[in-house]
């Protein structure tokens, strides 16, 4: 049902234009509570995502950026952030564009699917935002000064970015001197995780005897690595 | 063999690691604890292992873990079975990923857009860029300043023009040195207007209100007196912005 009676799936013969106009009245049906048509909006959204229409997107942005941007603002994390509520929005959008192909977005048949894709790239990107401080407070990257694009000791987001590949590269070489699950646990769980062995074992009684077993297989694998001349030179 | 650390436990026997990591990871064995408070070589040996293991901390935190994204797509049912069950394996085990994954679910069951939190003159304004049909009304007569309270003299409304209509603004003097404002649309096709949506928009407030089927509107309370702009929108998408109008009386 909409005001102007179009019949349903009509929506693809309409000019972007008035498509864009059909989803913004229909939006405003929407937040008044009343019955609304979501076919034009979607319509939108197909033609950015199946047709690959950079207009459309642009449309998109266009009719949601705002709510997107006191959505953020209403997020539990966002005070603790680094970035503006626009930032997180801009990125939000940016993530979306490039990670739902045509074939994810076969698997939304709806506009609520759609704009429930796009709530999960909002909170995506603010917990990217969390991952990122959390690697600043170990002293595993320097913060980012997004105005300057980088730190003084050239940290960028690119750098970002090579430093994530190096440390895959790092993490493959521990995990081929690991012997069995038990230790492929431990240190996942120690390293990655960042448990302590009594978490360890409160998690995993039946796979260890005691926190002390922990202990030794975490030391066991230390001291492999350690003997490891391509693991030693590259933690240094 | 000659140790790098050039002391010997001064305390013997000497720490072994495994003991060294139970203190580091919280044990409280007083016989340890008294052990690396005096001796200088196996706290340097307790600092090597904590260092190394701080930098391996550093270094490796979540990097198996899922993107955040990655998380999101799972929770919509969006990945193939394998990958799917790789990460439901991964939410187990990663007390990360599972907090990560509750925020997620979280998030994707608010409503978006949220009409609780409808954004206050976002609506019209953020449909505006998606308006092609937009008509720019034209002030043409406005009340005389000075004219207020003095007997005999009356109000002047204000007039806008558009196109080959006019819309009246009533500004009536109310408490406070405030205004109240009504309006009628004076057009032959009224029809078009009915259950239009009016937004006043000033700076830090925006009121609303709805033309009636004879054409006319309120808003609601009192407003300040001052620069104003005017936002109207048909029910069929027909627009009209007011810029620049001055609310006096």
């Amino acid at each position: 049902m909409n005001p102007n009676n179009t019949p349903p799936g009509n929506s693809r013969k309409l000019a972007l234009t008035d498509l864009a106009q059909h989803c913004a009245l229909e939006t405003e049906l929407y937040y008044r509570g009343q019955p609304y048509d979501p076919q034009f909006c979607f319509e939108m959204f197909r033609r950015a995502f199946i047709e690959a229409d950079q207009h459309a997107w642009d449309r998109i942005y266009t009719q949601y950026q705002l709510q997107a941007v006191r959505w953020v603002q209403r997020d539990p994390l966002f005070p603790f952030s680094s970035q503006e509520a626009q930032d997180f929005v801009n990125l939000a959008f940016a993530k979306m564009w490039t990670a739902l192909t045509p074939g994810k977005f076969a698997r939304l048949p709806d506009l609520k699917s759609a704009l429930a894709y796009l709530r999960i790239c909002i909170k995506s990107v603010i917990l990217d935002d969390r991952r990122i401080r959390k690697w600043v407070e170990l002293g595993y990257l320097d913060e980012v000064d997004p105005d300057q694009g980088g730190t003084d000791s050239g940290n960028t987001p690119e750098d970002h970015t090579l430093q994530a590949i190096e440390r895959e590269k790092l993490w493959r070489l521990v995990e081929q001197q690991l012997h069995n699950e038990n230790e492929r646990l431990v240190i996942v769980a120690i390293f990655v995780y960042g448990m302590k062995a009594q978490e360890i074992y409160k998690q995993f009684p039946n796979r260890f005897s005691n926190v002390a077993e922990i202990h030794r297989v975490r030391q066991n694998v230390l001291d492999r690595l350690r003997r490891n001349l391509k693991f030693r030179d590259s933690i240094r | 063999m000659q140790s790098e650390v050039s002391m010997n436990c001064i305390f013997p026997p000497e720490l072994n690691e495994a003991q060294i990591l139970a203190y580091l990871n919280g044990a409280t064995d007083k016989q340890v604890i008294h052990h690396l408070e005096r001796c200088p070589y196996c706290r340097e040996k307790m600092e090597a292992l904590d260092t190394l293991g701080k930098q391996l901390a550093g270094r490796f935190y979540r990097v198996t873990c899922p993107a955040p994204l990655d998380l999101g797509e799972y929770l919509l049912g969006m990945m193939s079975d394998a990958r799917a069950q790789e990460i439901a394996k991964h939410i187990v085990e990663c007390p990360h990923c599972a907090v990560e994954f509750k925020e997620l679910r979280d998030a994707s069951r608010q409503e978006f857009p949220s009409r609780e939190e409808k954004p206050i003159g976002d609506t019209l304004k953020g449909l505006w860029h998606n308006l092609a049909d937009v008509l720019t009304g034209r002030l043409v007569t406005g009340p005389t300043l000075g004219m207020v309270g003095v007997r005999g003299s009356g109000r002047r409304p204000l007039i806008i023009e558009v196109e080959d209509f006019h819309i009246v603004l009533d500004v009536q003097m109310a408490a406070e040195g405030r205004v109240t404002i009504g309006g009628q649309i004076a057009s032959q096709d009224l029809d078009m207007w009915t259950g239009a949506h009016v937004e006043l928009w000033q700076a830090g407030d925006n009121r609303r209100a709805t033309i009636d089927d004879l054409g006319t509107f309120q808003f609601e309370g009192a407003l300040v007196p001052g620069p104003a702009e005017l936002l109207i929108i048909s029910p069929k998408g027909k627009a009209i912005t007011v810029p620049n109008m001055e609310l006096v009386v």
